[in-house]
């Protein structure tokens, strides 16, 4: 059997594809495409483009209504939905904060004030415009962004007529499409982050996309002890060495959650996963089976 | 096909790849080839229009600045061929010469056999005009210096058929190594391996020699000038220098069908630093195709696969794991999301592309675009006719090395460009 294995660079990541029995040329198309489509998420979501569209949003809507169409009003229509659905704990208006615990010393009493504020005092979004209430709102998609990708990935893959394929974005967020062409799923061993060798957990992956958070030790060389997911709640960082994984159907979902859960820790779980009854989550501690 | 319609996608794709200041200063063609579409357009004529020559034809024919109003060849299938093509627009010739002075051109396009190119090329230049010419340049070290000499006294365009100069893969790969990705080139090693008798369908005994002319020592030097130019262009480009000396073997041993030109090759080309290039081309099995492969203490670079691989690579997806039990059907477990696999065997890595993008031309579109552009902003780049001069030369060495069974200097008397 033959097996399509390509990779491309997008969002700063390496994205995977493993496409059995798929012929190099509708491969090849497939990708090109997937590329473009995603080319054209990136200009309007990515927070590190100056001219992307979201960028001007974080510009300008301060002053004014912004008119958003398409991806990014999906973008911020999911990502309203879900704040309301993690209880708070993914906030994408705190994009000025998000993994920049350096600032919150300097900034907190600015912090404070804005996440005083109502959320939907803080944010307005309605017949596709969005409007800022407040100057410190900065949008930072965050998992959304991946988790759209991804979604929009597995159309494309099905809409062209593949019903088995395994997608990899950087590792962290990885869908299984169908089954395995030996096995009823996607058998995926969920590393242990800083050893080699141990598995913490193993999920399957059949129509479902697993993401992976924590603080690795990239994740710590990056942002120091203090860790880079904040708790919109507290303005503080989680600490902890852990992974949180979760398996959704929806990658945005997953994407979403794996973020929140880890902000909003073991003791304000439950009252997220009862909005989402279909979803597994893994709460992985680096202690395990060393 | 290259069609117009997918031509400005196709160059503004190019142009934002190459949207990086060494690239840009590498092509300086790209300025001319961005900016606007001239009012009168660039009037060329095709001399050589069998199955090379045609394939050039219809990229022309798809560049609004390029109007082909003549073309040539004295072989009649082809002539007509071209002439049901073209003819409404375009006048025909037998004899280049007639047309060199009847029509009013500015640029030529030579795809004739090799023992041609150097009359034509010259005879072109001295005319005035411009000129392509496929690879390689010529026949003889004699040959080459004179096109070159006539380029420079003309101070007109000549661009050799290197197409690879002109592919985004292999300028962002020449970008990486001059960065050190691979760290200092320490050696080469290219091939070109096809399983095919090289041979085209003669409809009559009497055109034997001028259709099969790679076949013959009179109008070719076989696998050297129509393949290996192209790979020792490569190495010379790569390495920013022209080999001091080659030695080699070559012989037939497979297609012992009268043909005088060797059906397989292998020769060592030594340049200064002590970096060689290890070469070999053969036409009796095709496994292993083509390939250039660049060698550093840091890594590799396969520039035709377009891939390249660290010597010490990070610790690999666990993806690659997976098209492993994929390609042994087996079902199990793959870790993603942490450095818990590395590959032990170095050919299961499958390394990383050089670029994203998947441009399906080998640079001989990005050339021809390059050339009418150059011609509209009578741009003269020396460097892309050094490369093809020292690129020629280098495969007529490698010819000398293999006839005589010597040691190959790199021809003392001959004119530096």
């Amino acid at each position: 059997m033959s097996i399509f294995y390509r990779q491309l660079k997008s969002m700063g990541t390496r994205l995977e594809f493993v496409i059995p029995a798929l012929e190099e040329s509708a491969g090849l198309t497939l990708i090109r495409a997937i590329k473009d489509a995603l080319d054209e998420l990136v200009s309007h979501i990515s927070c590190y483009d100056r001219d992307s569209v979201i960028s001007r949003i974080n510009r300008d809507a301060g002053d004014r209504e912004i008119e958003v169409t398409g991806h990014l009003y999906n973008l911020l229509a999911e990502g309203v939905r879900y704040h309301a659905l993690t209880s708070g704990y993914y906030d994408f208006t705190l994009g000025g904060w998000t993994s920049r615990p350096d600032l919150i010393k300097d900034t907190g009493t600015r912090f404070a004030a804005l996440t005083s504020i109502p959320f939907s005092e803080r944010i307005s979004l309605k017949d596709h415009a969005v409007r800022f209430q407040q100057r410190d709102v900065r949008i930072d998609p965050g998992g959304i962004g991946k988790g759209m990708a991804m979604k929009i990935i597995e159309k494309m893959v099905r809409d062209a007529g593949i019903s088995r394929a395994f997608i990899s974005f950087g590792g962290s967020c990885v869908t299984g499409i169908g089954q395995h062409p030996y096995g009823d799923e996607w058998k995926v061993g969920i590393p242990h982050p800083e050893k080699e060798g141990p598995i913490l957990a193993e999920v399957g992956l059949y129509d479902r996309t697993l993401s992976i958070s924590g603080n690795s030790k990239n994740n710590r060389r990056k942002f120091g002890d203090q860790g880079h997911i904040l708790n919109p709640h507290t303005g503080t960082f989680f600490v902890g060495q852990g992974l949180l994984a979760v398996v959704a159907e929806d990658p945005v979902c997953a994407e979403v959650l794996s973020t929140a859960l880890i902000a909003a820790g073991p003791e304000n779980e439950q009252q997220i996963l009862d909005h989402f009854p279909d979803i597994t989550v893994h709460r992985l501690s680096n202690e395990q089976k060393n | 096909m290259y069609m117009r319609t997918d031509r400005r996608d196709f160059i503004k794709t190019f142009g934002m790849l190459a949207g990086s200041g060494l690239m840009v200063s590498g092509m300086p063609w790209m300025q001319d080839l961005m900016g606007q579409e001239s009012a009168r357009p660039v009037k060329l004529g095709i001399i050589g229009v069998g199955s090379r020559g045609l394939y050039l034809l219809n990229i022309l024919r798809t560049i609004p600045d390029a109007a082909i109003v003549a073309y040539c060849d004295n072989y009649e299938p082809h002539y007509e061929r071209t002439r049901e093509m073209i003819g409404a627009f375009a006048r025909g010739y037998y004899d280049y010469r007639v047309m060199l002075e009847k029509e009013e051109l500015d640029a030529v396009v030579i795809a004739t056999p090799l023992n041609e190119h150097s009359a034509i090329t010259i005879d072109a230049l001295n005319a005035g005009l411009h000129v392509f010419c496929e690879k390689a340049m010529a026949q003889t070290y004699g040959e080459c210096a004179a096109m070159v000499e006539a380029q420079r006294l003309n101070d007109r365009i000549l661009h050799i058929g290197h197409q690879r100069l002109f592919n985004i893969r292999y300028q962002q790969a020449l970008k990486d190594i001059k960065n050190g990705l691979i760290g200092p080139v320490t050696q080469i090693r290219a091939y070109w391996h096809r399983n095919n008798d090289w041979r085209r369908p003669v409809p009559s005994p009497e055109l034997e020699r001028k259709i099969n002319w790679r076949l013959y020592d009179a109008y070719s030097l076989g696998l050297m000038t129509e393949l290996a130019s192209h790979q020792v262009q490569v190495a010379n480009w790569i390495l920013n220098e022209r080999p001091e000396c080659v030695w080699g073997a070559g012989s037939i041993n497979h297609w012992k069908d009268g043909r005088e030109v060797y059906d397989n090759v292998n020769l060592v080309y030594k340049y200064p630093g002590g970096t060689h290039l290890v070469y070999d081309s053969m036409t009796s099995n095709k496994k292993y195709g083509l390939e250039e492969q660049i060698l550093g203490p840091l890594g590799t670079m396969e520039l035709e696969a377009g891939v390249r691989y660290e010597e010490f690579p990070k610790p690999a997806s666990g993806l690659l794991q997976l098209i492993n039990h994929l390609e042994h059907k087996v079902f199990d477990v793959v870790p993603i999301g942490g450095p818990s696999w590395v590959p032990d065997d170095p050919s299961e890595d499958r390394g990383e592309y050089i670029i994203d993008e998947v441009l399906e031309s080998d640079g001989s579109i990005m050339q021809m675009e390059a050339f009418v552009a150059n011609v509209r902003a009578g741009r003269v780049e020396k460097w892309i006719t050094r490369e093809g001069y020292h690129a020629s030369i280098a495969a007529i060495m490698g010819h000398e090395a293999m006839k005589r069974n010597e040691l190959v200097f790199w021809p003392e008397d001959l004119m530096i460009y």
